[in-house]
C-alpha cells in the first residue's frame, strides 16, 4: 500500500488551481451563477410552503358581519348557534373596536396610518371567527351553511382559506416545477463546464501526466489533484453564492417585509432561520457538481 | 527476463478505415541483466517495443512476458507497481521546466509514495553517482543538454528500478557528449543486476560497443539480432 503525503497532493491540487487560472474562475463564475439561481427558486418556494402551511394550519372561516351593530343579546344568541354547528371546534368574536385596537399594535411603528380612524369612526366590522375539523366535505357543508342568508342574515360575507390555499399550492407546484427545470439545466450546465475545465487541465498536463504513468504512478495519485481543484471550484462557488444569496435575500426581505410581514399578507422566513441549509445546499450542490463533473472527465481523459 | 512470442501490434486509426502494423510476429528473450541496443529507422518499432514492456500498450497478438508475468493478463491496478520495476529515460529528458534538478528526481520518488525521509536520503545519494550534485538547485533551463539527461537518468534510476530503458538518450547530445552518457548507460547494466535497453538509431556511435547485443528491427521485424555493433550497423 502506497503512502502519499497529503500537503503534497494537497499543494498540487491548489497549484493546479491556479495554474489553470481563467478556466478555473469561468467554472467558479458558472457554477456560482448556478447555486445562486437554484438558491433563490429554492427559497421561493421554502417562502410558499411555509405561508401555504400556516393557511391550511388555521382551519378557520372568517364571517365578517354587517356594518350595523349587533345587540349583546343577539351576539350571544349568534355565538351560540355556530357553537351548535357540526364540526366546529371554537368560535372567537372580535368587536370592531378590538379589531381597531389590534390593528392599532401591529401598526405601532407606523401609527400615522390609522390616525383618522376612531370609536365613531371605525372602519372594521365584527367578526366571528370559526375554527373547525373534519374533511374537505366537512368544510365546504359548514361553508355552505354560513353562507346561507336565511340562517345567518347578520353575515355579509363568509370568508375560508381552501380557495387561497388551493391558489397557492398551485402556485407552488408551478413554482417548483419550473425552478425543478431550471436547476436540472442549470446543474447540467455547471457539470459540462467543469468536465471541460477539467479536460483542459488534463491536456495542459498530458506530458506531465504521461511520465506519472511511466514511473507508475496510480490512477488515484493522478486523478486526485483534479479532484481537488474541482472541489476547489465548488467550495469557491458555494462561498460566493452564499453571500450573495446573503446580501439579495436580505434585500427582498427589507424590501417586502412591513413591520414583521410583508404588508400583513404573506410571512417571510427570515434568512437568519435558513442560511445554514442554504450553505449546506449550495456546499453539497458545489460538490456534486464538481464530483460528477471531474469524475466523468478523469474516466473518459485518464488512462492507467 | 523478457520475453516477445510472436508479438503483432497494430495501431487503427479512430476511423477504423486505416491500419498500421507497428510490430509484426516478432519473438525474442532479452535475460535479466543483459544490456541490449535495440536499432532501427523511424517507423521501424522501436518505440511501439518500449511502450509495450512499459504496458503502456498490450500486443495486438502474440504473449509479452517479463519476470514471468504476461503483461496482457496484468491486471489494472497491478500496472503501477509493474511500472515501479521500470525506469524510463526519455528521447527529450521531459524534465519539468518548474522543478529545480532535486525536485524532478524526487519526485519518481514521491509518485510512487516514498517517505520525505527516503527521499532526502536517497536522492542526494543518485545525483552524486551520476555526477549533477553540484546542479541539484538549478532549473533544467539552466544547465547543459548532458546534465539534464544525467537528471533524467537520475530520475529512471532513483527507484532501483530491475529494467532500465532509454530512449534515443543521446539524440539531443553533441557526439562527445553522446559517448559519456552511452558508456554510463552500459556501465549501469555492466554489473549484471539490472537490464538495460538502449533504443537508438545513431548505429555509428554502437559500433563502440562491440561486446554488446544489438537487436535491428525495420518495418515491425527483427532483420538481425547479433552480438557487436560493427554487424548491426551493416544489416541496419
Amino acid at each position: 500500500m502506497r503512502k502519499y503525503s497529503f500537503s503534497y497532493l494537497m499543494s498540487r491540487s491548489f497549484k493546479g488551481f491556479s495554474r489553470n487560472g481563467l478556466m478555473s474562475l469561468a467554472s467558479v463564475l458558472i457554477l456560482t451563477s448556478c447555486l445562486l439561481i437554484s438558491g433563490c427558486f429554492g427559497l421561493i418556494i421554502y417562502n410558499l410552503y411555509v405561508n401555504l402551511h400556516s393557511l391550511n394550519e388555521l382551519n378557520e372561516i372568517v364571517c365578517i358581519c354587517n356594518y350595523e351593530k349587533l345587540p349583546d343579546e343577539e351576539l350571544d344568541a349568534l355565538n351560540a348557534k355556530l357553537r351548535t354547528l357540526p364540526n366546529v371546534d371554537n368560535v372567537e368574536y372580535t368587536s370592531r373596536e378590538e379589531a381597531l385596537s389590534r390593528m392599532r399594535e401591529k401598526y405601532a411603528k407606523h401609527p400615522q396610518v390609522l390616525d383618522r380612524f376612531n370609536e365613531e369612526n371605525n372602519p372594521f366590522f365584527e367578526v366571528y371567527t370559526i375554527t373547525y375539523s373534519g374533511s374537505d366535505q366537512d368544510a365546504a357543508n359548514l361553508l355552505f351553511t354560513l353562507r346561507n342568508k336565511n340562517e345567518f342574515p347578520q353575515f355579509r360575507t363568509v370568508e375560508d382559506r381552501l380557495e387561497t390555499a388551493a391558489k397557492l399550492e398551485k402556485l407552488k407546484n408551478t413554482v417548483l416545477w419550473i425552478s425543478g427545470g431550471f436547476m436540472a439545466v442549470l446543474l447540467f450546465i455547471s457539470v459540462v463546464i467543469i468536465m471541460n475545465t477539467v479536460r483542459m487541465a488534463i491536456t495542459a498536463r498530458r506530458e506531465e501526466i504521461e511520465i506519472m504513468r511511466y514511473i507508475g504512478a496510480t490512477g488515484w495519485f493522478i486523478s486526485f489533484p483534479f479532484m481537488v481543484e474541482s472541489a476547489i471550484t465548488g467550495l469557491i462557488s458555494a462561498a460566493i453564492a452564499f453571500l450573495l444569496q446573503f446580501i439579495i435575500y436580505g434585500n427582498v426581505e427589507r424590501l417586502l417585509n412591513f413591520d414583521g410581514s410583508a404588508a400583513g399578507v404573506i410571512t417571510i422566513v427570515p434568512f437568519s432561520s435558513v442560511w445554514y441549509f442554504v450553505l449546506a445546499g449550495f456546499i453539497l450542490l458545489g460538490l456534486l457538481t464538481s464530483y460528477v463533473g471531474s469524475k466523468i472527465s478523469l474516466s473518459k481523459y485518464i488512462k492507467v | 527476463m523478457i520475453e516477445f512470442k510472436h508479438v503483432t501490434k497494430i495501431y487503427r486509426s479512430s476511423s477504423r478505415d486505416t491500419t498500421v502494423t507497428a510490430l509484426n510476429n516478432i519473438s525474442l528473450s532479452i535475460k535479466d541483466g543483459e544490456v541490449v541496443f535495440i536499432v532501427g529507422d523511424n517507423g521501424s518499432g522501436k518505440t511501439t517495443l518500449m511502450r509495450l514492456i512499459t504496458r503502456m500498450e498490450v500486443p495486438t497478438s502474440g504473449s509479452l512476458t517479463v519476470d514471468g508475468q504476461d503483461l496482457k493478463k496484468l491486471k489494472k491496478r497491478k500496472i503501477p507497481d509493474y511500472r515501479c520495476k521500470i525506469g524510463m529515460d526519455f528521447q527529450d529528458y521531459r524534465l519539468f521546466p518548474k522543478y529545480t534538478v532535486y525536485e524532478n528526481v524526487a519526485f519518481a520518488m514521491r509518485v510512487i509514495g516514498k517517505s520525505s525521509k527516503t527521499i532526502k536520503e536517497t536522492v542526494p545519494r543518485v545525483l552524486s553517482m551520476l555526477d549533477i550534485s553540484a546542479r541539484a538547485n538549478h532549473f533544467p533551463s539552466e544547465i547543459s543538454g548532458g546534465e539534464q539527461q544525467r537528471t533524467a537518468l537520475a530520475r529512471a534510476l532513483v527507484n532501483n528500478p530491475k529494467i532500465l530503458i532509454a530512449d534515443e538518450p543521446t539524440a539531443n547530445l553533441s557526439p562527445e557528449m553522446s559517448r559519456d552518457v552511452m558508456d554510463l548507460l552500459v556501465t549501469l547494466g555492466e554489473n549484471g543486476r539490472r537490464t538495460v535497453l538502449i533504443i537508438t538509431h545513431d548505429v555509428e556511435l554502437i559500433r563502440h560497443y562491440s561486446h554488446v547485443r544489438v537487436i535491428t528491427l525495420a518495418h515491425g521485424k527483427i532483420v538481425s539480432d547479433t552480438v557487436g555493433g560493427a554487424e548491426a550497423t551493416e544489416n541496419a
